[in-house]
């Protein structure tokens, strides 16, 4: 007989409740465990309910109604109380000291990622062209929606992010919301960085003709916060949560979030691609830096 | 005090006591092992055999998200020699970049691409040898990688999962040490003798296949087609013989469904972004080597746990003329799980099942602390049992159910590895569960695991175990049609319900 059957004939592993008990077996020797019951030959076994322990996500994400408002009720703290504001405001937290500490001890993980470089002067002003083209439809009755969008979206707000994984209007998730905006606030200052180094004009100073819809931020174009924020958060919580049925729709809105910045004229699409690849090479600092905070995320949805 | 004032009774409940039960008990189904006592595995002896004899392992690459390899009944299992992530990357980062696996494969980055391949896929093909390559001579440079993987073991629960089904290794009572207890006396400030908690048990847990290696190659879920296309360019670099995708795969067409015409414009105005010509082109490209690939190597794709229609994409690709496997998922009764979708997939794997109580199907969770008899309908109530678990209602109605059927919940989940420690599916109130050798909590070691990712790794295992075992092989043209035709035991049946044609050992040619 090969080595792994005699093991597993020695030792039975039980699913119990929720939880799991090794169990030996076999034997003259075995024993039952402590306060357990001895095992004869039988494939079902009575064993007190086992406690605590996750349940599984899938489940939650086949019966989302079922076990949404299961979650809600048991979730329903004082943090979350802490978080939410009134009107819709967005919540707001404290100077997150920890993880911008970790951040900055591991400066050289994220200090020189190789972000391309942006494109030159005339390949810039080419770009534009097709920010004339946006600007153009945007004043199209049908993009009412985009232009409400883009004002909305000129400072943080995460309805964007937290209607994708259905959680807009709820207060259920305050670690998961905490969490999106420790990323806002670290990106923001990792964004700058780049911004600084690479020192890119926006597109309406290399085509007049070029007309914002909002005002243009202060700072350099290349590559876009607005992409690196909002795929930043979506890379991170798809490594929280890879099991969530709307990580694709999460992703999505990212992106439109991104593009709608172009269609504002104050982004090329080279700075949205470099936002968004930025995210991705930040993702594996990220999930060192914001472990505790993920992983408090992640109880709120097993 | 008034005691005695309580809430009138509103009837029974769920008592939340579930049956304990054997965490292989699919590997009996499958037919890998004759029963859950010896385990007598005629499977296991031929594989055992094989590798005894010099026989290389399966190997299977495992599209999913990265996987917590030194897990004590995975760190043998895994490849991390040739494991890549594409999470962080676009180009992929191996995980070590400088192993004498990777370089063979690689032949400098001058590897042609093999011809089965479409020409569209050797500008990808030559940019990720290239890419390798370059990996590979700044990792031996000892130069620092100027990007890292995101694998990190703590956000690694669903590919530690299915890692776990596939090619686990049960460990033996020597090797995993379960710590002692070492109570502290409080009259005299001093310890008491380490108290034994039981008799020294075994890691057994063990996955379809314990004889395979199985190659991580972790992916992010932007639904962007590249790394995806690179993903399955280098399972075929490595020369997967099974490929296992329990993911999706987002392309615009299983994102928006009955979009006219099925063009770049249509589908930005239909998903609200501005997708490129080049974007679906490659989304093309993606499918094109997906199907080609499956010719050769059997891909075990999920068919979703949405209860849909449709299957996911590209288990929605499954058809005769290609080697594309949608798994579904058969709950421990034997019935379609809840969640599997109600169109034709190839064959069924035992999984979890899920409540559900639509116009549909009433299959309820009756021993579930929260189900509450008084709350349903009397004209299904008298229906909804469990598999396994005592009738909460009359235990007079035991008698009068059948077996199962499609009102019959099965509590049963798979089992699987789970990240030890906080992390995972199974969280543990230890920070760090190993100390050394010596494990803190075993019980966070292992999982609940559902869904028709379950079944596709309880599958992916079994083709792997029946070249393991030397009763099939693939890589040739062909040979991941002939896997599929095995794999349904030559059954014309597509049906939901029964849960038919279900995976089983005995579909499997003879031994030679």
């Amino acid at each position: 007989m090969n080595a792994f059957s005699s093991i597993l004939s020695g030792t039975w592993l039980l699913a119990v409740g929720e939880t799991f008990e090794l169990v030996p077996r076999g034997g003259p020797a075995a024993q039952p465990p402590a306060g357990g019951t001895a095992l004869g030959d039988i494939s079902f076994v009575d064993l007190p309910p086992g406690g605590g322990g996750a349940c599984s996500v899938l489940n939650r994400n086949r019966n989302r109604n079922r076990n949404r408002n299961r979650n809600r009720n048991r979730n329903r703290t004082d943090l979350g109380a802490d978080l939410l504001l009134p009107e819709g405001g967005l919540p707001d937290i404290l100077v997150p000291w920890r993880e911008i500490d970790n951040l900055h001890r591991l400066r050289s993980e994220w200090i020189d990622l190789p972000v391309p470089l942006p494109p030159p002067p005339a390949e810039l002003v080419r770009l534009t062209f097709g920010l004339l083209a946006k600007q153009k439809r945007l004043q199209l009755p049908e993009e009412a929606g985009r232009r409400a969008e883009i004002l909305r979206e000129r400072d943080l707000e995460l309805s964007g992010y937290l209607r994708p994984l259905g959680i807009e209007d709820t207060a259920g998730y305050p670690h998961t919301i905490t969490l999106l905006l420790i990323i806002a606030r670290l990106c923001e200052e990792i964004g700058m960085r780049y911004k600084d180094r690479y020192d890119a004009p926006r597109p309406s100073i290399v085509n007049p003709r070029l007309r914002t819809f909002i005002a243009n931020p202060l700072h350099a174009s290349y590559p876009s916060n607005h992409s690196f924020q909002s795929y930043s958060m979506a890379f991170v919580f798809a490594r929280v949560v890879p099991e969530h049925p709307g990580l694709v729709d999460l992703f999505l809105s990212c992106r439109r979030i991104a593009e709608n910045r172009e269609w504002a004229g104050v982004h090329y699409p080279t700075d949205t691609a470099a936002g968004r690849l930025l995210a991705r090479m930040m993702t594996p600092v990220f999930e060192v830096v914001l472990e505790e905070q993920m992983l408090l995320a992640r109880s709120e949805w097993t | 005090m008034h005691d005695d004032l309580d809430l009138p009774d509103d009837g029974p409940r769920g008592t939340g006591h579930h049956r304990a039960y054997h965490a292989l008990w699919h590997l009996q189904k499958i037919g890998v092992v004759d029963d859950l006592k010896t385990f007598t595995s005629s499977a296991w002896d031929d594989a055992d055999q094989r590798i005894e004899a010099k026989a290389k392992r399966t190997r299977v690459a495992m599209i999913d998200t990265s996987v917590a390899c030194k897990h004590p009944n995975l760190k043998d299992a895994i490849a991390t020699d040739l494991a890549i992530d594409f999470f962080s990357h676009p180009l992929g980062v191996p995980l070590q970049p400088a192993s004498d696996a990777l370089k063979q494969l690689i032949q400098n980055g001058t590897r042609p691409l093999p011809d089965f391949l479409h020409s569209k896929a050797r500008p990808f093909w030559t940019d990720f040898l290239e890419h390798l390559q370059k990996c590979r001579k700044a990792a031996l440079n000892n130069e620092r990688p100027r990007v890292r993987p995101a694998t990190r073991s703590s956000f690694s629960a669903h590919g530690t999962a299915m890692a776990g089904l596939i090619g686990a290794r049960p460990l033996a009572p020597d090797v995993v040490k379960i710590a002692k207890l070492r109570p502290f006396d409080v009259s005299t400030g001093g310890e008491t003798d380490p108290v034994d908690p039981g008799l020294p048990v075994g890691f057994a847990y063990a996955g379809v296949d314990p004889f395979c290696e199985i190659v991580p190659i972790s992916t992010n879920f932007d639904p962007e087609p590249e790394q995806l296309i690179i993903a399955m360019l280098h399972a075929v670099l490595i020369g997967a013989e099974v490929i296992v995708l329990a993911r999706d795969f987002p392309a615009p067409k299983g994102l928006a469904h009955c979009v006219e015409p099925e063009t770049a414009e249509a589908y930005s105005a239909a998903l609200g972004v501005g997708l490129s010509e080049e974007e679906m082109a490659n989304w093309d490209l993606l499918e094109r080597i997906v199907k080609a690939v499956s010719l050769r190597v059997p891909i075990v794709c999920a068919s979703g746990n949405g209860a849909d229609d449709f299957l996911l994409y590209p288990a929605s690709l499954a058809e005769p003329g290609n080697g594309i496997i949608a798994v579904g998922a058969r709950t421990a009764a034997g019935q379609p799980a809840s969640y599997t979708p109600k169109a034709a997939v190839t064959v069924y794997a035992p999984s979890g099942d899920g409540e559900r109580l639509d116009a549909a199907m009433q299959r309820l969770d009756t021993v579930d602390a929260g189900y509450r008899a008084g709350d349903q309908s009397q004209c299904y109530v008298a229906d909804l049992h469990n598999f396994g678990d005592d009738p909460v209602v009359d235990a007079d109605r035991a008698a009068r159910f059948p077996k199962s059927n499609e009102h019959t919940y099965s509590p049963q989940d798979l089992i699987s590895t789970d990240v030890p420690g906080r992390a995972g599916y199974n969280s543990s109130p230890y920070t760090q569960v190993f100390t050394g050798q010596t494990m803190l909590d075993y019980r966070s070691a292992f999982c609940r695991f559902s869904g028709t990712s379950g079944a596709v790794a309880v599958t992916a295992g079994l083709i792997s175990l029946g070249i393991s075992a030397g009763r099939i092989s693939t890589g040739r043209d062909g040979d991941g049609l002939a896997v599929k035709r095995i794999l349904r035991g030559d059954s014309n049946l597509c049906h939901n319900p029964p849960a038919e044609p279900a995976v089983h050992w005995r579909h499997f040619p003879p031994k030679p």
